[in-house]
């Protein structure tokens, strides 16, 4: 039979019936006649056929079944069955499909920033064959960069300095030799942006420059224009630029013709040649989105505070890239190009020591090379947030079993209500097998038409997970695209939950004694259903516990962080940042930029001062650097670095940090002196002075045998402050002056009266006065900064306490049904009880006794299971144990006492029973 | 279903049988039991429970195919023939069991 016939035999089905009845008339019809032939009467002749012949309709359905696309037609009809079931029972329905979704909403929600941050790779032509170059510095001394940008860190096998940046020359000779390899390009952010487009600042966009061969590497097209190309990449030729999708989109409103159009780029007119497609973002690190990429060849030109050192081989700032041939190795490449890498890095180290006319020292270990794969990109800040979203998968799946408990405990007391529907149909002939697809098609309905919804939550919701910023400083620009991998975990996810919920109830409701059922005689007293039911609770109870004691920890521990004194005075606090570079400003103009800004924004009313240094407060960025002071030994395992700052002279005063010894700066101090003045605060006068006076001592800013070490003099001691975090103790800071290491950025402080969130208007558009194309940056009060710190601990907090409530209220619902199942089916043995003589105390008793033993069953396997799971959660935690007592405590008492409440209703209706009704009746 | 002390049929065998019967001309449902029943001396009972589902399968598989036409008695009726696929399965079938009941006969006259 041919495929068209099958088809035909599917859709021509009203025709198939009949032929089918007409067939099996025809065999009653020919077998009565031979009956009334045999002399039987006519009537007696149809009846006796009629009784050989047997079950019609069963005999129908076994000839369907041998029909092509049974399978099809069948799931055809249970799933319209399914539907006319879940429809006649809105209330389970809703419940059901509302926790699911959002169980399995949140799981999508969180997939997508797993997918984007940690699955996803590059969409460019085979990222497999990417590879991305790493340096690891040698065992002593650092890694013979003069200069050096990028993510730098401790390598965790080695224990030694690594990082992802060369020098222009070691790109240049891996381009020129590149074994193993057929491409060879690089890339690089320009920090200092400041982008003018039809002559209005845009606000945090991200330049990187390029090779010429960049997306030719990378094998990356573009939509509109052109891609970059060697021709570009070459002095002399007039800058051009290639969008991303999203900067065309956000910044240039999709304009098609946008080709040819100009912007203006650190005072420099770029010409646009081209936008790449959608979703392609860059190399770079992760939420780094590349809105603007230039060639290599203008970075003079652009880059205004380094521009001229751009070139030396002691500049570690390029990230390359390689796209490995067919039959290479990373091992092959390595061993290719590392002796080239270690020569330009000495050659280098050798030049910094020559500029810079320290005597001659003997040159440190040569840096290694390393490869990784480069598929994803730059990947240092995937691995540093890959812990947190993975503690988000982990919660999400307590959710989505909570979730599944409750569904199955639903459908458990469907199917006990369903149980005379059941006995008919398997009485009638249904096969068991039948009935439990049956079951389960309701089941699958369930949770598909649940990740239909949950898949919209999620669409709406991913924004959220990233408005609060959890990962880090600079808002991150990601798509959170819907891709095939995020809707492959959806459906997976789909139909592993109805499984899990729907296949113990299904075979338990199909697992009848047909005699009972039917005799009437079906014990009361033996419902095993019931186990199963009980079981599933405490499940549900055990889960919402250890979400509500996730919640409690982290908000202990918040509250905790709360009462951590900063060092400073914290009322009427703001704090900005400007970058002067990127406006066109000369280092050495930089002072009256901020002199001008300081007196504006004094006379804003309500204002009380102002002051500046390098780096924010409280903010992501830290300055780390080492000193080296005469006569001090390091105890073994003391700090290797101390932090660094800047600070105009009235920086203390103004942000009410009190020196209490010495002085602060004058504000005479100039960039040319031979020594240089400091202030030091008091953890770093302990660390390195003891009990002696620290005031006048000579020390040496920057690693001792480094090129670029100063020496300076300490002139003053202030008492000790938070850092970048709450969390740790105030680091060992030395203070520079502002005035002898000039830079062309500056983050400002403005202590206002009053309440501070008020004035952020006002100093936007004071500093907009003074200079409109300069971007304000991270514009907030302490509040708002303190907040910012813990963005990710109040995602957990949010997250956690979010979903443990609606865990508790299902669990409530889950006990409060069961309880009444309970209660209707020991209407008749309470009726008894109170007959003879119990009080409806007692009754009551004996239902809210059942119920807290249940609770208290799950609160206790809960507490097992928080004890072992919030050690994750270890390292969010401040000030308190993840084992914390009182938080355990509140939250089984918490428990306790909404599981009372949940089970008062039933036991309340208990203790009305009329007894003699109840006798009657039962 | 009345205790008979008329012999099952193996599972397997029913399709054999039918398709034996069909060999020598197209028959309808009812005559296609009627005739089993015959030629096995009221041995073999094709239930109509088992019958109907087989030919469908059987129809399925292109072993045989229907047409209505008219019975002896005037009564349309739906018969089925062989197809060549059902001949040859036919000869397979036969073989197979020839085989087997060999095999079993030797088992009984030896073991």
């Amino acid at each position: 039979m041919s495929w068209i016939t099958k088809l035909r035999n599917l859709f021509a089905k009203r025709r198939y019936e009949a032929e089918m009845a007409e067939e099996l008339r025809a065999h009653l019809d020919l077998r009565a006649e031979q009956l009334r032939a045999a002399g039987h009467s006519a009537a007696e002749a149809e009846r006796l056929a009629r009784r050989e012949f047997g079950g019609v309709e069963q005999i129908k359905e076994r000839c369907r079944d041998g029909r092509a696309l049974a399978g099809l037609e069948h799931f055809g009809r249970d799933l319209r069955h399914a539907a006319r079931q879940l429809a006649r029972s809105p209330g389970f329905t809703l419940v059901a499909i509302c926790s699911l979704a959002l169980a399995i909403g949140a799981s999508t929600a969180i997939f997508t920033l797993v997918n984007d941050f940690l699955l996803r790779s590059l969409p460019v032509r085979e990222p497999e064959q990417l590879v991305l170059f790493r340096h690891y510095a040698g065992v002593r001394g650092g890694t013979m960069a003069r200069w050096e940008e990028g993510n730098s860190a401790i390598d965790a096998a080695s224990g030694r300095r690594t990082g992802t940046s060369f020098p222009v020359a070691v790109f240049e000779r891996f381009r020129a030799q590149r074994p193993g390899l057929t491409e060879v390009f690089a890339f690089a952010p320009l920090y200092s942006a400041n982008v003018l487009i039809d002559g209005q600042p845009e606000l945090q966009a991200m330049v990187q420059l390029v090779s010429g061969n960049y997306h030719r590497g990378l094998g990356v097209g573009t939509v509109l224009g052109r891609p970059l190309s060697e021709s570009d990449d070459q002095p002399g030729v007039g800058p051009v630029a290639v969008l991303s999708h999203r900067c065309w989109r956000t910044r240039f409103g999709a304009d098609p013709r946008v080709v040819g159009r100009t912007f203006q780029l650190n005072r420099t007119s770029v010409t646009i040649v081209g936008v790449t497609p959608p979703g392609f973002d860059g190399a770079m690190q992760v939420g780094e989105s590349a809105d603007f990429t230039l060639p290599l060849a203008h970075v003079r030109q652009l880059d205004q505070e380094e521009g001229e050192n751009r070139a030396e081989p002691w500049c570690w700032w390029l990230r390359v890239m390689g796209r490995l041939a067919p039959d290479a190795g990373r091992g092959q490449v390595r061993a290719g190009l590392e002796p080239a890498f270690q020569q330009i890095a000495l050659e280098g180290w050798k030049a910094a020591q020559a500029l810079e006319k320290s005597p001659e020292q003997q040159a440190p270990d040569l840096p290694t090379l390393g490869l990784d794969p480069g598929g994803q990109g730059e990947s240092d800040t995937r691995r540093e947030f890959a812990p947190a979203l993975h503690l988000l998968l982990g919660f999400v799946g307590l959710v989505l079993l909570a979730a599944c408990a409750n569904v199955a405990n639903l459908l458990l007391a469907r199917g006990a209500a369903r149980r005379g529907e059941i006995a008919v149909r398997l009485a009638l002939g249904a096969a068991r097998t039948r009935l439990v697809r049956q079951l389960l098609t309701e089941s699958l309905l369930l949770a598909t038409l649940a990740s239909a919804l949950g898949i919209l939550l999620a669409w709406s919701g991913r924004g959220l997970l990233l408005a609060l910023q959890p990962f880090g400083q600079t808002p991150l620009q990601l798509d959170l695209p819907l891709d095939a991998r995020v809707l492959g975990f959806t459906i997976a996810l789909t139909f592993a939950t109805a499984l899990l919920f729907g296949l113990a109830p299904a075979l338990r409701a199909t697992r009848l004694d047909l005699t009972s059922e039917f005799h009437g005689t079906r014990s009361l007293g033996s419902q095993p259903l019931t186990r199963l039911s009980r079981a599933l609770l405490i499940v549900q109870v055990a889960l919402s516990l250890v979400l509500l004691v996730g919640t409690g920890l982290i908000l202990r521990s918040l509250w905790n962080l709360r009462g951590v004194e900063p060092g400073f005075r914290t009322e009427g606090l703001v704090f900005f940042k400007i970058d002067g570079a990127a406006a066109g400003y000369e280092k050495a103009q930089a002072p009256a930029l901020k002199e001008r800004l300081t007196r504006r924004l004094r006379q804003i009313p309500g204002v009380e001062a102002v002051s500046h240094s390098r780096i924010g407060v409280l903010a992501h960025s830290a300055w780390r650097g080492s000193i080296h002071v005469p006569g001090y030994i390091a105890p073994p395992g003391a700090p290797k670095y101390v932090f660094f700052h800047h600070a105009a002279p009235d920086y203390f005063d103004v942000l009410g940090l009190p020196l209490v010894l010495g002085r602060s700066f004058t504000g005479a101090e100039a960039p040319g002196d031979a020594i240089k003045t400091v202030i030091i605060n008091q953890k770093l006068a302990r660390q390195y002075f003891g009990e002696a006076n620290p005031l006048g001592r000579q020390i040496v800013l920057g690693e001792a045998d480094r090129p670029d070490a100063q020496r300076a003099e300490i002139v003053g001691v202030v008492r000790d402050a938070k850092y970048t975090s709450l969390r740790d103790e105030a680091p060992a800071t030395i203070y520079h002056s502002s005035a002898q290491f000039v830079s062309a950025s500056a983050a400002f402080v403005v202590r206002v009266r009053g309440e501070a969130s008020h004035q952020l208007a006002a100093i936007r558009a004071a500093v907009r006065e003074v200079e409109p194309t300069l971007p304000v940056q991270d514009l907030r009060t302490l509040d708002e900064a303190i907040e910012r710190l813990h963005a990710q601990e109040t995602l957990f907090a949010r997250l956690l306490g979010f979903f443990g409530v609606v865990a508790v209220l299902l669990a409530c619902v889950g006990l409060h049904g069961l309880m009444s199942f309970a209660v209707a089916r020991r209407t008749p043995e309470f009726g008894l009880r109170l007959t003879l003589g119990a009080t409806r105390a007692n009754i009551m008793g004996l239902i809210v006794r059942e119920s807290l033993t249940l609770v208290a069953l799950g609160v206790a396997l809960g507490l097992l299971a928080a004890a072992f799971s919030a050690r994750v959660l270890q390292a969010s935690l401040y000030g308190l144990s993840s084992i914390d007592p009182l938080t355990y405590a509140a939250t089984a008492l918490l428990l306790l006492a909404v599981a009372l409440a949940a089970s008062s209703v039933p036991a309340l209706r208990a203790s009305r029973i009329d007894p003699a009704r109840a006798l009657r009746d039962g | 279903m009345p205790p008979s002390d008329r012999t099952e049929l193996l599972s397997g065998t029913l399709d054999l049988l039918i398709l034996r019967v069909l060999s020598s001309g197209p028959l309808h449902g009812f005559a296609i039991a009627e005739r089993i029943q015959l030629v096995s001396r009221e041995v073999l009972k094709v239930e109509e429970g088992s019958l109907y589902p087989a030919l469908y399968r059987m129809a399925e598989k292109g072993w045989i195919k229907s047409e209505w036409g008219q019975s002896d008695k005037g009564r349309r009726a739906k018969f089925y023939q062989l197809t060549p696929a059902g001949r040859r399965q036919l000869e397979a079938e036969k073989e197979l069991w020839a085989r087997l009941a060999g095999a079993i006969g030797a088992v009984l006259r030896n073991a």
